[in-house]
């Protein structure tokens, strides 16, 4: 497993697959089925400081090819979490803690008692801006209060989280001159699906976010842009993964890590199968996940 | 794990299948159980669907036509499944079944394993042109409902299986009986990680995969989806 290893923000990973936010809950039935010893990483579900019931169902839309979700960041409360998840995350696997609210109070409040049980923290931007509508990334000045709060306050490594819906090289910028080091890009796109039945959305809130193989390219595109602009920044490529063959494009594009949600929710068995093909991919092309990240920026394989 | 379709037999106008395949685990499969069932062309998420039967190591599915997954059984005869997901219908003493269309499915396997009687209400006659009906059973055509007919029963204990206003109607109607209800979810893991499948409770949201699918009337605030 030599050929996967990779060190970003001097953690070590196994190997550069970070299981997502979201599709696999807090782990506890995850890893029912998939070891932590087998993973580079594992993000929990964001965790805000005030439980949350979630968005009332219907929460999932079937669509070709992908699925459309609006689960609405049911979690237990920082202060439960802390209490009864966070301890027995497996130490086996790098612990991403995804942390949310409506303000730079509520993303201290979380990461300050979530801190010592991650290994790096993840700043969800993507979190609904409850008082002016759309994602907190979508306000460049309370993303820009947010993420400064954080690097100033907070020790382990953090990742920005940002929103695919909204300039991505914008908000690139502002992680960056904030302090941030890690980028997460790509995630699900905001989507919608009607009912010709009875003329309303399927999902009660209209909106959710969709996911599936077909993002893939757009992950690649954003992924490709956010690396040429800002080679500083390590980044983890997140969006429509569910081949081997997309983890080694991620890391071409310019991906260090490599998220995958919606597949590794539908077919947790199949980890690691799909870890031993990546390898499998990288020793047939004598090249390391490490050497390929970014490599497109570099005229390819050399 | 993969199997070949064994049979897909349709009712007369295509409006029902019945779908079969092997499965060797015998004696794990417990009615109100579930399966998540894809072809290897599609679709991406695979959908779930209790079990109508299960006999000499054939597994059955009663599902509604026009579906994706459907679509994929033109072309594609093999079987990517999942399961048996979910928990199993409480056993209870002789109790009144009460199904609508193809929410008949899990309450049909039920019924073979279990003394009880049975109402079953669908909106047309093809549904009864296409599965088979336990003698001394009572179906239903709309406008005539099976909750018209069971609210006739004196049953203390009821399992009601069918669309979410039926359940609604039948928890309204049983208000003072054991009733538990089959729920119904679109679901993309099948095992309590998505967290899709979300039905609120008197204990906090739990999920139709991993909790249910079956639940006590009283447990469940089915006013939280509507």
């Amino acid at each position: 497993m030599e050929k996967l290893k990779i060190e970003v923000a001097g953690i070590e990973f196994k190997n550069p697959i970070v299981i997502a936010s979201g599709p696999a809950g807090f782990g506890d039935e995850f890893f029912k089925y998939v070891s932590p010893s087998t993973i580079g990483g594992f993000t929990t579900k964001t965790v805000t400081p005030q439980p949350k019931d979630g968005n009332p169902p219907p929460r999932l839309v079937y669509t070709k090819g992908g699925l459309l979700n609006s689960i609405g960041l049911q979690n237990p409360g920082v202060d439960t979490f802390v209490r009864e998840v966070a301890p027995n995350l497996p130490k086996e696997t790098v612990r991403i803690i995804s942390i949310g609210g409506e303000s730079v109070q509520d993303f201290l409040e979380v990461g300050q008692k979530v801190e010592e049980f991650a290994d790096m923290i993840e700043i969800n931007l993507s979190c609904p801006n409850v008082r002016e509508g759309g994602t907190i990334s979508s306000n460049e000045k309370l993303s820009s209060e947010i993420l400064f709060a954080c690097s100033y306050s907070l020790s382990k490594p953090l990742i920005a989280k940002l929103s695919p819906d909204g300039d991505i090289l914008k908000q690139a910028e502002v992680a960056l001159k904030n302090g941030i080091k890690i980028v997460n890009v790509g995630n699900s796109l905001q989507g919608a699906k009607f009912n010709i039945n009875d003329g309303k959305p399927f999902l009660k809130r209209v909106v959710g976010g969709l996911s599936g193989p077909a993002l893939l390219p757009i992950t690649l595109w954003k992924v490709y842009q956010v690396k040429a602009m800002f080679p500083q920044l390590e980044i983890i490529g997140l969006g429509g993964v569910n081949n081997p063959k997309d983890v080694l494009e991620c890391a071409i594009a310019g991906a260090s890590l490599v998220s995958m949600g919606t597949h590794a929710m539908i077919d947790p068995e199949g980890i690691d199968d799909f870890i031993l093909k990546t390898e499998k991919l990288l020793e047939e092309r004598k090249v390391s996940f490490k050497e390929l990240v970014g490599c497109s920026h570099r005229g390819g394989y050399r | 794990m993969e199997a070949d379709v064994k049979a897909m037999k349709y009712s007369s106008r295509k409006e029902y299948f019945l779908l079969s395949f092997e499965y060797d685990e015998k004696d794990k499969v417990e009615p109100g159980q579930f399966f998540r069932l894809k072809t290897p062309t599609g679709p991406y998420i695979a959908r779930p669907y209790s079990v109508y039967d299960f006999e000499d190591g054939v597994l059955t599915f009663l599902i509604k036509s026009g579906g994706e997954f459907e679509e994929h059984l033109k072309t594609s005869k093999k079987i990517i499944f999942d399961g048996p997901l979910g928990n199993a219908i409480p056993s209870l003493d002789n109790p009144l079944l009460i199904a609508g269309g193809v929410g008949y499915a899990p309450l049909h396997f039920y019924a073979k394993r279990n003394k009880s009687h049975l109402i079953v209400g669908s909106k047309d006659e093809e549904l009864f042109n296409l599965v088979d009906i336990p003698p001394a059973s009572v179906y239903t055509v709309e406008p005539t409902t099976a909750l018209d007919v069971a609210k006739h029963s004196p049953t203390t204990n009821i399992i009601a299986c069918g669309p979410i206003k039926m359940l609604s109607r039948a928890k309204e109607m049983f208000r003072d009986r054991n009733l538990f209800l089959i729920l119904e979810e679109k679901m993309a893991c099948g095992r309590g990680m998505c967290e899709g499948c979300a039905v609120m409770t008197s204990d906090g949201v739990k999920f139709v995969c991993k909790d249910g699918p079956t639940f006590s009337a009283k447990e469940v605030n089915l006013n939280w989806r509507n």
